[in-house]
C-alpha cells in the first residue's frame, strides 16, 4: 500500500521511533547520554519499567520553558521553598537542605552533544541506600557506584524527553501552540515487583511530581506567569529562543537574561 | 417497622448531605485547617489517575494519594504564601448533588455524591466534575471522613492545566 515505515531502534530495551530517513542512527543521536541512561536504568537491578498511571496536563507557556526548568537546580529555594522547609523534614523525615545552598554539590549542567543535557546533584541525606553500596561497588566499580548511590541525575534527551531519576518520572512535552504545551509523565519503577519499593516510589511521584503535587502547579504557574511578564520582551525572546534550544550553552545565556523561576520567585 | 426504617434512612441521608455541604463550604471558604480536621486519624484522600480509576495506589500512580499527614502538609502549603499557583487564590464554588447513602455497617457509612467545582483564577474559569465516594465514621456525635475518593469525569487535565486546588 506504500505506507511510510518509520525507523525503529532500541537502546536498553527502550524503543525509539524516527520518521526521518536522513537522521543518524539512534546510538549516534544519543551521543554522550548512554552512560547517564545506564546509571538511571541500572538503579533497578531487575531492570526498569513504566507502570500504570499517566499524568496528562498542560501549561500556557512555551514548551522550552519546561525543558529549561527541569535541568536547573537553582530555582529550588524560590519556587519550592515550602517543599524544602516543610515536606522534606516533616513528611520524608530527611534532613532539610539549606534552601540557599540546596543546589550545592551539584555538578554543572553537562552538554552531551546533539542538544542533550544532564544535571547531577547530591541526593538529600538519608536517601542513599547503603545496603547496596558493597554489591554495587563490586559490580560497577567504586567511582560509578558512588555516583549512582550518592548523586541523582536529570537527563534531557533533546528536544523534549526528560528522565528524572530521583522523581522516578519520565516526562515529555509537546507544543500545540507557541504558548501552550501538553505535558505527559509516566512512572519509571523497578520491573521486578517489590511492593514496598514500588509503593514508596509511586507515593513520591504522587506527592512531588504530579499535577496536584506540591511543586508541580507552582512550577507550571511560574511558566505561565513568566510568559505574561515577558510579553514586552517578546521580540528579544523570539530571537534568542530558537538558538537557545539548540545547545545548553545557549540555555545558560537564556537563563542569565530571563530565568523564569527566579523572576517569579522574586515577586 | 418499614416506615420506621424509611424514616431513619431519610434522617441519615439528610445528615450525610448536610455534612457534605459543610465540607464544601469549608473548601470554598479556604478554611482548610477546619477541612483537614474532618478526617479521622487513619483517613485517606484519593484522586486516582484519570486513565484507570480502578487501580491500586500501591501499584499505579495516582493524582492524589494522601494520608492525614500528607493532607495536613498540603493544607499548610496552600494556606501559606509561597504556593505560587494559588497566590492569588482561586475563587471556587462547589456543587454537591445526587447524594446517596449506600450502606451503613455499624458506625461506618458509605455514601456517594456528584460534584462540580467551578473555579476562577486570574480571569480564567475551569471546572472539575466527577463523583465522590466516602466512608464516614461517627466520632463524638459528628462524622469524620475515613475515606474520600474523587473520581474525575475526564480523561486528562489538559483543559484545566494542573490541579492546584483541593478537588
Amino acid at each position: 500500500m506504500g505506507l511510510y515505515q518509520p525507523r525503529m531502534q532500541s537502546y536498553r530495551g527502550w524503543l525509539f521511533v524516527c520518521f526521518s530517513r536522513e537522521t543518524e542512527s539512534l546510538r549516534d543521536y544519543l551521543a554522550g547520554t548512554c552512560g547517564y541512561l545506564d546509571m538511571i536504568l541500572d538503579q533497578d537491578e531487575g531492570g526498569s519499567a513504566v507502570v500504570p498511571g499517566t499524568h496528562e496536563y498542560s501549561m500556557r507557556a512555551n514548551w522550552k520553558l519546561l525543558m529549561e526548568n527541569t535541568v536547573d537546580v537553582y530555582h529550588l529555594n524560590s519556587t519550592h521553598g515550602r517543599y524544602l522547609r516543610d515536606y522534606v523534614p516533616k513528611v520524608l523525615g530527611l534532613k532539610s537542605p539549606n534552601p540557599r545552598t540546596a543546589h550545592e554539590g551539584s555538578l554543572s549542567p553537562n552538554e552531551l552533544g546533539n542538544g542533550h543535557v544532564v544535571i547531577e546533584y547530591r541526593k538529600f541525606s538519608g536517601v542513599a541506600d547503603e545496603a547496596k553500596r558493597a554489591s554495587w561497588e563490586a559490580r560497577f566499580g567504586k567511582e560509578r557506584a558512588t555516583r549512582m548511590l550518592d548523586y541523582t541525575r536529570t537527563l534531557l534527551l533533546f528536544p523534549n524527553t526528560l528522565f528524572i531519576e530521583q522523581r522516578r518520572v519520565i516526562r515529555t512535552c509537546f507544543p500545540t501552540a507557541p504558548d501552550f504545551s501538553e505535558i505527559t509523565a509516566w512512572p519509571l519503577m523497578p520491573a521486578i515487583d517489590e511492593p514496598e519499593v514500588r509503593s514508596s516510589g509511586l507515593t513520591y511521584i504522587c506527592r512531588f511530581s504530579g499535577p496536584p503535587a506540591m511543586p508541580r502547579p507552582t512550577t507550571s504557574r511560574s511558566w505561565s506567569s513568566f510568559r505574561e511578564i515577558a510579553r514586552p520582551f517578546r521580540d528579544m525572546l523570539s530571537w534568542t529562543a530558537p538558538a537557545a534550544c539548540s545547545a545548553s550553552i545557549r540555555f545558560r545565556a537564556m537563563k542569565f537574561r530571563c530565568a523564569p523561576s527566579g523572576v517569579v520567585g522574586a515577586i | 417497622m418499614t416506615m420506621m426504617r424509611a424514616s431513619a434512612d431519610r434522617e441519615l441521608h439528610a445528615e450525610v448531605e448536610c455534612f457534605l455541604f459543610e465540607e464544601a463550604e469549608l473548601l470554598d471558604g479556604w478554611r482548610l485547617d477546619e477541612w483537614a480536621d474532618l478526617f479521622s486519624e487513619d483517613a485517606i484522600n484519593h484522586v486516582p489517575a484519570l486513565d484507570d480509576p480502578s487501580r491500586d495506589p500501591a501499584q499505579s500512580v495516582f493524582l492524589v494519594a494522601d494520608d492525614l499527614t500528607r493532607i495536613r502538609s498540603r493544607v499548610r502549603q496552600l494556606a501559606g504564601d509561597s504556593a505560587w499557583a494559588e497566590n492569588p487564590r482561586s475563587q471556587t464554588r462547589r456543587f454537591i448533588t445526587n447524594v446517596r447513602v449506600s450502606a451503613a455497617e455499624g458506625e461506618t457509612i458509605s455514601a456517594t455524591a456528584n460534584f462540580l467545582v467551578h473555579r476562577c483564577r486570574m480571569e480564567r474559569i475551569s471546572t472539575f466534575a466527577g463523583q465522590y465516594r466516602y466512608k464516614l465514621v461517627r466520632h463524638n456525635g459528628r462524622f469524620k471522613i475515613a475515606e474520600r475518593k474523587a473520581l474525575l469525569a475526564q480523561d486528562t487535565l489538559r483543559s484545566q492545566g494542573t490541579m492546584s486546588i483541593i478537588v
